[in-house]
């Protein structure tokens, strides 16, 4: 918390300036503190004001003439300098701005409870940083505009929201004026606008863990109001995912997730490590292979049709430890949105779904960190500010995995086996002023791991990016941005000296994007820009590996193309109930053949009754680049192809519609979603295609359309000792090859499941706080077991027992049911202690069902007896421990 | 702590359990096919078995070799190559198509085969109609350089390799099958026997024990052995592992001999062979490939639709040979069969109950046998699981 100066000077101690004289006073130079004892010496008041670094170097000179009041002149040279001062409650109050209207409205205490007037005081000045307009307690009216230039029309009304303690931007806070119906959410960078019927205006502020605020506004003409909101004390153990009812029921947007790490970290996961995707995977519509799969599948969308972004910089492969992780650090990384179905119009490149992960910015009041170790990972993190406008944030997180490998039994294979990860991430801000803000993010993760001690492999995703924000007038900002991502890996099995190899992949891209918005009178917001990204890829590079190597190098020919897109959106409020969101996005691909193609975006929101909406979504994308893999899961040995003159751009859209509610008094919100979805153009596998190093991949995938649909039910309670939310999905996903191949085709050419097709699931979240210090967790799931293809005969061949594969993914392993549940305690409280410990005890899979991951089928006994067996990854209780400690 | 650490154990592949096979679905419509099994083999015998797939748990089912059918080669012009007379020559090469329930095989003499020309075969089953094969070049196999053996650095296993080298020319993708044959004595061999019935010791006769010394174990290849030097610089081979044996495995206790028989594949029935490689071996673990089912190179005249598994290849065969007196190499793990425990004649039957079984009778102090009390070893001591003839190419 930064310093901040109260001052109270009794009458007693009041200077004995000269202000009983006739002549003229003079007071050169003097500083804000001698300023402010000069004024307590003229009215006898308390005068309370707030000490930032500029108002510290201000000078003063005051001149009082006879006749003039000392306290006017005092007055006249504070606005002067951009401050007012007003006696409010008998103190004085000596604000940066415009501040406060000098009275209330008429009436206003006797309706509104009476605070007094130290604790408004106090809570005023403890909020207000060296920032402009800023509000804070809801017991205060804000003249928003001048009054001398109001036009009793609408009016703008724009500002930051921040956290009280931290200073750091919040997102997701939702702004809402129940008269004008006027609603508004925070962005990222916890920038919000407004526009509002001038008038009284009574705005609510609501935000997951901040304590609702309810702000009084008189409204005469544009103007710009910083937010700062608390959080709610003791919020520990909350498991809260994205922003309030009041937010599903207003925003137009639909199918979009919200979470914010720090409110989820009691949820149990594997091992005990907080997890993103592990997070996103207890949400309805998102589903995975299996427990250890990387990747996931958003309402039967591909692992590779999700964009997944950190900090704007696509992540190829976003796992660690056979997916057991994702690569995001939930120290740094902190506001995730996932888009499962009103996609902005600003994101394109992917089908199905985009996950936006963004880090956090560096605490801007003082240095802080954390530490923090679970049986396989230990991480910590460090932030603070460097100097008055600059604030850094680094984390990284490593593991010391090999130990568990080396406790495998005997006679497993992959006893041998090492597995090692470690990732980095950092971020600089740096405020130039109120309207501008740089970012410089970085992140670097890497992976190794040997499953047998003659194989290894290894991959690495690497971002860097520089963003600008801009809010260049009170109608337009601009966010800009520039970066580099990469992606490799490499294999190396050196089984057979002669023939050890090592065969490495990797893909560059470097991009730009200029998003920008603005607001026009008429209820209309505009948002419109462009991107570009131009993609090298070096598709496989076979080395030999060792002295003794035979192998012949082989590089294949470097792939690259250009990817650009323009878009324009409009949000339009056409009534009050009714409020549309509409664009179109046209995207361009050039690589050895030219693509280019529309895509549209619109939502829709109608509001039936106070709590209750209807809303609508259509969007379609265009995908350019693809995942080919003959695995079920992410791999680390996938390749990713551009689309060429073989391979067509993969292009979906999804229809969906939902009904939202606020019920239970407003304590639970509840949803309905239903959507329709077909694909075409997705690239699945050629039985006995050869993935790696193969110059003629086209010839081994086949273009495959896909269609999805289904309803998911939700029930959340966001708040209360009592908190979680329950869900339930019905979905289906489909395939069909798309080709001529007649019987050779995937299944004959019918259609066929997706191997993420698993049509029931049940889902819940639960946390219960039994005090402030203990909380239990609860995170259960069941879901209809996924497809495998199963052998449908044996025969006799070579010596042994041979397997006959048909139909893919024609049969279904058992289903899948886990429960886990930890208990949070946090031993103290204290604000002021200078490091705070937390433990988290659990168990993933409390009742040890051997969910299974896969089947599988192995000669026995020299080939004369085949046995089939099923893997189940985590077929046990697994406690653990983790513990945590932030300074 | 580190009860936690345990409680992670069951992480990744410990948790495989057997799978119910009520659990798998029966057949589709495809039903039972046609499994063609062989090659045509130019200057040899070629050799083709023909039988149906089985319902996958269903060991019940008789092996059944398909009865009555006709086989031939022929060449692109239409000349024929016909049954070769079951007994008119030695097959010595150790190359065989085997099944446990004994084999059955037709038989082409292909041993004047033209090395230029392109071949089928032809297969007529009564009642199921015509197949052939693709017209396939001849594929001329490199010789073998040597076949070699090493042990493990901690002497657990014993290896068996094969190195091989060809013309830049040739296909460089090889495929291998062997047959083992070793000297499968006992580990003891007894003196007496236990007779159960009448609770007394029966000796064994000299010649029955020369018998048991002249045991003798025979094995062939049940796995896919293919490699591929394509990506390589040369067409070589280099001590390609084709055998592992474990340390406690009989093959390693005294004489043993492998006979490797290498052909060269097409590139066409390489990639056949390891997808069936993947299929049966290379499965269910988190980054193998999902199953996938690769299209032979045998159809049907009579109806086009029909899916036959199989790839018929045509080529040549080489053949190599070692014999390793794995007693030099001294590897083997007898398990605890020197551990002889002398019972007096009121325990033996207790003892045979448990499983164990006479060596030898004890001895007087005078030196002489006290037939009051044997010496006795676990029953995998002196068991004989397998005992054909000595091979007519043994050394010794």
């Amino acid at each position: 918390m930064g310093k901040i100066w109260r001052i109270m000077v009794l009458l007693l101690f009041a200077f004995p300036f000269g202000t009983f004289s006739q002549e003229v006073k003079e007071y050169r130079n003097i500083g804000i503190d001698s300023l402010m004892v000069l004024m307590k010496g003229e009215c006898s008041q308390r005068v309370f004001y707030v000490a930032g670094e500029d108002s510290r170097n201000m000078n003063f000179t005051i001149e009082v003439p006879q006749g003039k009041s000392l306290l006017g002149q005092i007055k006249e040279v504070l606005s002067g300098k951009g401050y007012s001062v007003i006696p409010f409650e008998g103190n004085l109050l000596v604000l940066k701005g415009v501040g406060l209207t000098e009275s209330l409205p008429g009436g206003y205490f006797a309706v509104k409870k009476e605070v007094k007037a130290k604790e408004i005081a106090k809570d005023y000045i403890d909020a207000i940083e060296n920032v402009r307009n800023i509000a804070t307690v809801g017991n205060k009216v804000y003249q928003i505009g001048s009054r001398q230039n109001a036009n009793g029309g609408k009016a703008y009304l724009s500002g930051f929201v921040r956290d009280s303690r931290t200073g750091e931007p919040v997102a997701g806070v939702t702004l809402y004026d129940k008269g004008s119906k006027a609603f508004a959410q925070s962005d990222a960078n916890g920038f919000y606008r407004l526009l509002l019927a001038s008038g009284e205006r009574e705005l609510e502020v609501s935000g997951y863990s901040y304590e609702d605020t309810r702000l009084h506004l008189e409204v005469f003409g544009d103007g710009s109001l910083d937010i700062v909101i608390k959080e709610k004390v003791f919020s520990l153990g909350e498991v809260v995912v994205s922003a309030e009812g009041a937010n599903n029921v207003r925003g137009t947007e639909m199918g979009i997730e919200r979470i914010r790490v720090d409110k989820i970290k009691n949820v149990p996961t594997v091992l005990g490590e907080t997890d993103i995707v592990k997070i996103i995977l207890t949400l309805p519509g998102v589903k995975s292979v299996g427990e250890a799969a990387s990747g996931f599948n958003v309402r039967g969308g591909a692992t590779d049709q999700n964009l997944v972004l950190f900090n704007g910089g696509t992540v190829y492969n976003p796992s660690h430890l056979f997916g057991m992780f994702s690569g995001f650090n939930p120290d740094i990384a902190n506001d995730i949105e996932l888009y499962k179905c009103s996609i902005p119009v600003e994101y394109g490149g992917r089908i199905s779904s985009v996950l936006d992960v963004k880090s956090r910015e560096g605490n801007n009041k003082n240095m802080a960190g954390s530490l923090s170790a679970g049986l396989l990972t230990a991480k910590g993190h460090i932030e603070g500010p460097v100097g008055d406008k600059t604030t850094f944030i680094a984390a990284a997180r490593a593991t010391y995995s090999d130990w568990l490998l080396g406790l495998l039994p005997q006679d497993s294979e992959y006893r041998n086996g090492t597995a090692s990860f470690y990732d980095i991430t950092a971020g600089v801000t740096h405020k130039f002023n109120e309207r501008n803000s740089m970012q410089l993010n970085g992140y670097l993760s890497d992976d190794a791991f040997k499953f047998s001690v003659d194989t290894s492999y290894r991959y690495s995703n690497m971002n860097a990016s520089l963003r600008w924000n801009s809010n260049f007038s009170d109608r337009n900002s601009m966010v800009a941005t520039v970066g580099y991502d990469r992606y490799g890996y490499s294999t190396v099995d050196d089984f057979y000296p002669t023939r050890a190899y090592e065969m490495s992949y990797n893909i560059g891209q470097i991009y730009g994007k200029v998003k920008l918005k603005t607001l026009l009178n008429d209820g209309h917001s505009l948002v419109y820009g462009a991107d570009a990204i131009r993609y090298d890829i070096l598709p496989g590079k076979y080395m030999p590996y060792g002295e003794e190597s035979l192998v012949a190098p082989k590089i294949m020919e470097k792939e690259n193309a250009v990817e650009g897109a323009v878009y324009v959106s409009d949000v339009w409020n056409v009534s009050e109930r009714l409020s549309l969101d509409y664009g179109a996005r046209f995207s361009m691909f050039s690589s050895d053949k030219f693509y280019c193609g529309p895509e549209l975006r619109l939502s829709g929101r109608y509001i039936l009754d106070d709590g209750v909406s209807l809303k609508f979504g259509f969007n379609s994308m265009r995908q350019y680049i693809h995942m080919l893999s003959n695995t079920v899961s992410i791999s680390p040995t996938d390749t990713w192809k551009l689309s060429d003159k073989d391979i067509r751009p993969q292009s979906g859209w999804q229809l969906a519609g939902g009904l939202y509610a606020s019920v239970f008094q407003n304590k639970v919100d509840a949803s309905l979603e239903v959507y329709w979805k077909r694909m075409r153009n997705y690239l699945d596998y050629k039985s006995g295609a050869v993935i790696l190093m193969n110059e003629e991949i086209a010839k081994d995938v086949v273009p495959v359309k896909g269609q999805a649909y289904g309803v998911e039910l939700m029930l959340k309670k966001p708040l209360g000792k009592l908190n979680g939310w329950l869900s339930y999905t019905y979905s289906r996903t489909r395939l069909k090859e798309d080709s001529d191949r007649g019987i050779a085709a995937i299944n004959k050419g019918k259609w066929y499941n997706a191997s993420s097709d698993k049509p029931h699931e049940i889902k819940l979240v639960g946390n219960y706080k039994f005090t402030h210090r203990v909380s239990l967790s609860v995170n259960g799931d069941y879901a209809t077991g996924r497809p495998v293809t199963v052998p449908a005969a044996k025969y006799y061949y070579g010596g042994g027992y041979r397997l006959y594969f048909t139909e893919r993914n024609s049969y279904r392993i058992p289903d899948y049911f886990r429960i886990d549940a930890s208990i949070n305690i946090e031993p103290t409280h204290r604000i002021k202690a200078f490091t705070h410990f937390s433990f988290t005890l659990g168990v993933y899979n409390v009742t040890g069902r051997k969910n299974v991951y896969s089947v599988f089928f192995e000669n026995e006994n020299a080939g004369i007896k085949v046995n089939g067996y099923k893997m189940s990854v985590f077929g046990a209780q697994i406690p653990y421990l983790t513990l945590n400690f932030k300074f | 702590m580190f009860k936690f650490l345990f409680a992670v154990l069951p992480l990744l592949c410990s948790c495989v359990y057997e799978f119910d096979p009520a659990d798998v679905p029966v057949p589709g419509e495809d039903g039972m096919m046609l499994v063609v099994e062989g090659d045509i083999i130019a200057g040899g015998i070629t050799q083709v078995s023909l039988s149906y797939t089985t319902e996958m748990f269903d060991y019940e089912y008789p092996w059944e070799w398909i009865q009555g059918a006709s086989v031939w080669v022929e060449n692109e012009a239409g000349e024929v190559w016909g049954a070769a007379p079951p007994d008119n020559f030695a097959d010595t090469s150790g190359y065989r198509v085997q099944s446990p329930y004994g084999y059955l095989k037709h038989r082409i003499d292909t041993r004047d085969l033209p090395l230029d020309g392109k071949y089928r075969l032809c297969i007529s089953i009564p009642d199921r109609g015509e197949y052939v094969s693709s017209f396939k070049p001849v594929q001329i196999t490199p010789p073998i350089d040597s076949v070699t053996c090493s042990v493990s650095s901690d002497s657990l296993q014993a290896f068996l390799e094969v190195t091989s080298h060809g013309s830049a020319q040739e296909t460089g993708r090889y495929k291998w099958i062997f047959r083992e044959n070793w000297n499968n004595s006992p580990d003891i061999v007894p003196d007496i026997q236990y007779v159960y019935n009448g609770d007394f010791m029966a000796d064994y006769t000299q010649s029955q024990k020369e018998a048991m010394m002249n045991c003798f174990g025979e094995a062939y290849s049940s796995g896919i052995i293919i490699a591929s030097t394509e990506d390589l610089s040369e067409n070589l081979v280099y001590r390609q592992r084709v055998a592992a044996i474990d340390s406690y495995d009989k093959k390693v206790k005294g004489m043993y001999c492998i006979s490797v028989v290498q052909m060269s594949l097409d590139e066409e029935g390489y990639a056949y062979w390891e997808s069936m490689k993947k299929n049966t071996t290379g499965m269910g673990g988190l980054f193998d490939p999902q199953p996938s089912e690769v299209n032979g190179n045998i159809s049907s005249v009579t109806n086009p639709g029909e899916t036959v598994i199989g790839y018929i290849n045509v080529c040549t065969l080489q053949y190599g040979r070692l014999f390793v007196d794995w007693e030099k190499v001294g590897i083997y793990d007898r398990g605890g069969c020197w551990n002889v425990i002398m019972y007096p004649m009121d325990q033996w039957r207790t003892a045979y109950a448990a499983g164990k079984r006479p060596v030898y009778y004890g001895m007087t102090e005078s030196g002489g046998k006290d037939m009051g009390i044997a010496g006795w070893v676990d029953e995998r001591c002196v068991k004989i699981e397998q005992c054909v003839g000595k091979p007519s190419f043994w050394p010794l």
